[in-house]
């Protein structure tokens, strides 16, 4: 499976952790981004990003920034994408379970590395639930395609 | 300042308690339901207190379901709509300082009524005004009007 993954300046080095524990657990990783702690804008990376997995090109995503909000909010704008901020394992597993989440957002700034790995991993190898999650689902795109 | 709330089946129940909390803090708000514990869908409520989030008629969307997620999903597919999960109480201040929030979408399941409480208060008291994040967000807005199926009629 290819993940994309990108952060602002603020989750530039959970970045690093996470990519490094992606390709040892056997995944194909590409990075949209930011490339040092230097300053830059979380909508240029989340934007870039979700094109890429709106488009095909990777399953899923990972976005990070400091508290996770305005890579959530950003990501959502895009048709097709199911962003999802997650700061604990259990939110994690109901990002697949509840919302076939396809991009995983995390507040670099509110979780340690350990619990954010474990956190991808959950997300990665929960199923998702179906049924009255799937109807759900089914109405947002009706709102997607209202706008 | 005008409020509006929204949630669905499992977030019903804080939904209340906020209420009887903004009457008590003299907020005015327009509750969008839903109205009791019975299941329903959280797309049903939560875009249309977005819209009118998003078209100026309230000042602040405060929506409630299980996780927080499926109300943050749909609500940010609105135009104008910048929606964030507090999943604790300092997330309220932020979301306004750095994001501009205009909806706070609460984990019901997983957050105690005093830190929402906390949150809103938070929200209420912080300003939007750094350029860096004023730039950021006028992105998002840029990204909207680019691919919006209404601006292309």
């Amino acid at each position: 499976m290819r993940i994309a993954i990108g952060s602002d300046h603020a989750g530039f080095d959970l970045k690093e952790e996470l990519k490094k524990f992606l390709e040892k657990e056997g995944y194909e990783v590409k990075d949209f981004g930011c490339y040092s702690k230097d300053s830059v804008d979380y909508p240029d990376i989340a934007l870039l990003l979700c094109e890429a997995v709106r488009k095909g090109e990777c399953e899923k995503g990972i976005l990070l920034d400091g508290t996770g909000g305005g890579m959530t909010m950003t990501a959502n704008k895009i048709k097709g994408i199911r962003a999802v901020c997650v700061y604990n394992e259990m939110t994690a597993r109901y990002a697949s379970e509840h919302d076939d989440c396809n991009v995983l957002c995390i507040g670099a700034k509110m979780v340690g590395d350990l619990l954010a790995k474990e956190m991808v991993k959950l997300w990665l190898t929960t199923p998702f639930g179906g049924g009255r999650h799937e109807r759900r689902l089914n109405k947002v795109k009706r709102i997607e395609e209202m706008y | 300042m005008r409020v509006i709330l929204a949630s669905d089946h499992r977030g019903y129940g804080m939904k209340e308690e906020i209420k009887k909390w903004l009457k008590e803090k003299d907020i005015e708000f327009f509750d969008e339901g839903c109205f009791s514990e019975e299941s329903c869908d959280y797309p049903d409520y939560s875009i249309k207190a977005a819209e009118k989030v998003s078209k100026g008629e309230f000042d602040l969307g405060l929506f409630f379901c299980h996780t927080g997620q499926g109300m943050v999903i749909s609500a940010n597919k609105v135009k104008g709509v910048r929606a964030a999960l507090v999943f604790k109480s300092e997330i309220g201040k932020l979301s306004k300082e750095h994001n501009n929030a205009n909806v706070l979408c609460f984990p019901a399941g997983y957050i105690d009524l005093d830190e929402v409480k906390s949150a809103i208060l938070g929200w209420i008291e912080a300003e939007f005004k750094e350029e860096r994040h004023k730039r950021r967000i006028e992105k998002i807005k840029k990204y909207e009007e680019i691919t919006s199926n209404k601006a292309k009629g």
